[in-house]
């Protein structure tokens, strides 16, 4: 077994939160290595125009998923490979609300985050800079934004005037969505030319993907990735401490090698699923129930949200296709409504399904199969897709388990994932469906079919202020293990009704701010 | 008046043109004659290139409606009456290039018209807020005030004297170009600042026009109201560094379409023509420069 000398900090998972973290450590002048379980894509050779081979983009190890409402787990969920899902994700980059932080102050349900959004703000700000945000002028929703998005919003396309023609009969403010595409160069970057590939991996940079941002930056700065290393356990010192991290490494021939990578900060950045599995499978003598689970809730408060599709036919051609699916969005639905029968709310958003992915849709909401599958796919220019993002509450009994016999092709237990949806998030997910359909019917639409789906992982690792609820504190540092860090989504305490992304890279450029000044003072 | 060293080619045009310059009416002097040729190179020129890039960014915009066609079809007329009238010195095509010139001002109005009518069709415009970004992704404001100014600038080379002697007995004409030049910057300098903010000014040398042009602008109103030589050296001075914008525009634009996707690659060269920066675009700038240095000259001659 190959045993690497101590760096100062190995980042495992180097995705949204992974590839912001081994950027700001290396540019502080940290030894950084980041372990990824996948390939270091190169988006001008290993992507292509196909929707089939593109799936290699998602993490397809088997895992088991289950519960009263089992959600799709080999999708666009999860990511694999540098860049992990922000490689294949819709782009999306928006901001939590201001109430999201406090939902058991003002709604009395799931719990308040350690974390404000002023906490945040200035990374979230920090964060949109760094990749290049194109937004609209003004952003009406929540409170105002204290600058502009650094880049101008990209054009309207053809669902996105549905839902802008929608939105204007009945009323609903909408604005162009603020997406991680360019809009006009920046360094090398060239503006997206609109091809509409961007969930199934951008070919011209102009996507950006952590892998093409921080990633790129990371490795000028220092920083070492290392793909193809699938870590399987965070060792500790007899201390308690966490020393280093054990990794299963498949080289250019296929063969495995175990190797051990020491350091004197460990961060897991695995995302919802593998960073709790990690954690769990790092159990000991002295952490018999899994490293950093003193509190039990590793792998309990798991959240997805409701992103039902609701596709309404027009009359003239819409090609959802081109131009960048995420296209306009409206939050008039965020906030708690006392009208409604439900606490917290939604978003709603343009999509652009390619045509395998429309034909799935089709033949499992609609049963359509053969001829007439075929013939309803002629229609396939004419359909416009609205999307939800429908916010999910924590409970404890959604979450990750190891499975008891299984294993993956490195021997290792596969995850057990649970979800089940509560009251609350039925009913909510109703209601937008409803709204979905209304605003289509408002911009013209002949004909409307929902089909049901969940993206985003949140939770299962969740930060808190009291180590008996949670697994980690504000600055994502593991309350029961020193040297543990757990940043990304996982940590999340609620799942808000906005898409990840931008909130998980902001609170990764926070922690990695933390870690820097814990560092000067000598407090790691 | 023209007794201060005419050149000898002025001379020499001068006799050879004199028993024709009846058909203008009176006679034009040496220097005015040059300048009327040189304004006549500069339209047609820059019609030419304005073709161009309105080429382009109609079929861009896939010639939506039958209108589209007008001016990328008119244009070329226009340009070949300038062409000849440039060719001949003015002996020949003066007189259509004129009429063409002022029918030309009309199509600039109904564009002008059609292109707000175009912004307002687009979804969000009952809201004020929704105009920018509109008018960002749909036809360009003030775009086809450029037909008007060459129009102008095209009636300018062809007038007969007889028509043009009146006003320029009142106002001479390099003071006539320098507030030529102030009514056209204002248009311009919009245009350019919301499509170059479009762009987020991502290469600083973006806001080079949307700041100094107003300046150039201020400079040739006051010039306009004085025959000073402090209000030459401005106006000099403005028209000069107007061409210069319009000449590192040009460089700087073709530069912004090697910086997309693909550069000037086979594959990738007309898609990003068609939607990078319009790289004939600022030639019109320079076009106006170097009409206001021109008749700066020929005002000096006065």
């Amino acid at each position: 077994m190959r045993r690497h000398e101590e760096v100062d900090a190995v980042i495992v998972g180097v995705g949204a939160s992974g590839g912001v973290l081994v950027k700001k450590l290396a540019e502080a002048g940290w030894r950084v290595v980041g372990l990824d379980a996948g390939p270091h894509w190169n988006p001008h050779e290993d992507f292509v125009s196909d929707e089939r081979t593109m799936h290699k983009l998602y993490w397809r190890d088997r895992r088991v998923t289950g519960g009263d409402d089992p959600i799709e787990l080999a999708g666009n969920v999860t990511g694999r490979g540098v860049g992990g899902s922000t490689v294949h994700y819709s782009m999306y980059a928006l901001r939590m609300h201001r109430s999201d932080f406090e939902v058991r102050t003002r709604d009395g349900v799931a719990s308040d985050w350690p974390l404000s959004y002023e906490d945040l703000e200035p990374y979230y700000e920090e964060v949109e800079h760094e990749l290049g945000i194109a937004g609209p002028v003004d952003w009406p929703w929540d409170a105002p934004r204290r600058g502009a998005y650094p880049y101008r919003p990209h054009k309207l396309n053809g669902v996105g005037e549905v839902l802008a023609r929608g939105c204007d009969a009945l009323g609903i403010q909408w604005r162009p969505g603020a997406i991680a595409t360019l809009s006009a160069p920046k360094q090398e970057r060239p503006p997206c030319v609109y091809r509409g590939w961007c969930i199934y991996g951008c070919t011209t940079d102009a996507k950006s993907s952590t892998l093409v941002t921080y990633v790129r930056a990371a490795q000028k700065a220092g920083a070492e990735i290392r793909p193809n290393s699938m870590a399987f356990r965070v060792n500790t010192d007899p201390s308690g401490r966490a020393r280093s991290v054990s990794y299963y490494r498949t080289d250019e021939h296929g063969q495995v090698h175990e190797e051990e990578q020491a350091a004197r900060v460990v961060i897991v950045s695995g995302y919802s699923i593998e960073t709790p599995r990690l954690l769990l499978m790092s159990a000991s003598a002295q952490h018999p129930d899994g490293l950093a689970n003193a509190s039990g809730m590793v792998g309990k408060g798991l959240m997805v949200h409701s992103s039902d599709i609701v596709f309404g036919r027009m009359p003239e051609p819409v090609s959802m296709f081109k131009a960048p699916p995420p296209n306009t969005i409206t939050q008039d639905f965020y906030e708690t409504d006392p009208a409604n029968d439900f606490v917290r709310g939604y978003s709603v958003q343009t999509v652009g399904p390619l045509p395998i992915k429309f034909a799935q849709n089709v033949a499992s909401s609609l049963g359509l199969w053969g001829t007439d599958l075929r013939e309803f796919m002629y229609d396939y220019v004419h359909y416009a897709g609205l999307g939800l993002v429908g916010e999910t509450l924590p409970e404890d009994r959604n979450g990750v388990t190891l499975h008891p016999d299984e294993t993956d092709q490195y021997g290792l237990p596969i995850p057990a994932v649970s979800f089940g949806w509560g009251e609350n998030d039925s009913k909510l997910k109703t209601a937008g469906v409803a709204r979905q359909k209304q605003i289509l019917e408002a911009a013209g639409a002949q004909a409307t079919f929902a089909a049901s789906d969940t993206a985003h992982l949140m939770g299962g690792c969740r930060m808190g202020s009291d180590p008996s609820d949670s697994v980690v504190d504000r600055d994502c540092a593991a309350w029961d293990v020193s040297g543990l860090y757990i940043c990304d989504g996982s940590v999340f305490v609620t799942s808000s009704a906005s898409n990840p992304s931008l909130t998980i890279q902001a609170i990764a450029a926070r922690t990695a701010d933390r870690l820097v000044a814990a560092g000067r003072r000598h407090e790691l | 008046m023209f007794r201060d060293r005419p050149s000898r080619t002025g001379r020499a045009l001068r006799r050879k043109a004199a028993p024709r310059s009846h058909v203008g009416g009176g006679e034009w002097s040496p220097p005015l004659r040059r300048l009327r040729n040189e304004l006549a190179l500069i339209t047609t020129a820059s019609t030419a290139l304005l073709w161009l890039d309105n080429l382009s960014e109609h079929y861009r915009g896939g010639f939506q409606r039958k209108l589209m066609y007008v001016p990328i079809v008119a244009n070329p007329i226009v340009a070949a009456a300038g062409a000849l009238t440039v060719a001949t010195g003015g002996r020949r095509g003066r007189k259509a290039f004129g009429l063409l010139s002022a029918a030309q001002t009309a199509v600039a109005i109904v564009g002008f018209v059609e292109h707000q009518r175009g912004i307002l069709k687009r979804p969000g415009s009952n809201t004020p807020r929704d105009l920018l970004f509109n008018a960002w992704y749909g036809p360009p404001v003030a775009a086809p005030l450029q037909y008007l100014g060459l129009g102008l600038l095209g009636l300018m080379a062809s007038a007969p004297q007889s028509a043009a002697a009146p006003v320029l007995d009142r106002v001479p004409v390099d003071r006539l170009m320098r507030a030529f030049t102030a009514l056209n910057i204002p248009p311009l300098w919009a245009e350019i600042g919301y499509l170059h903010a479009r762009g987020s000014f991502q290469n600083r040398a973006q806001w080079l026009p949307v700041v100094t042009l107003p300046i150039a602008g201020a400079a040739s109103v006051a010039a306009a109201f004085s025959d000073s030589s402090t209000a030459r050296i401005a106006a000099k001075a403005a028209s000069g560094w107007t061409a210069l914008l319009g000449a590192a525009g040009t460089g700087f634009h073709l530069y912004g379409l090697h910086r997309r996707y693909g550069g000037y690659g086979r594959r990738s060269a007309l898609f990003n023509w068609l939607n990078g920066p319009p790289a004939p675009a600022p030639m019109q700038i320079l076009g106006l420069g170097l009409a206001g240095l021109a008749a700066e000259r020929a005002g000096a001659a006065r």
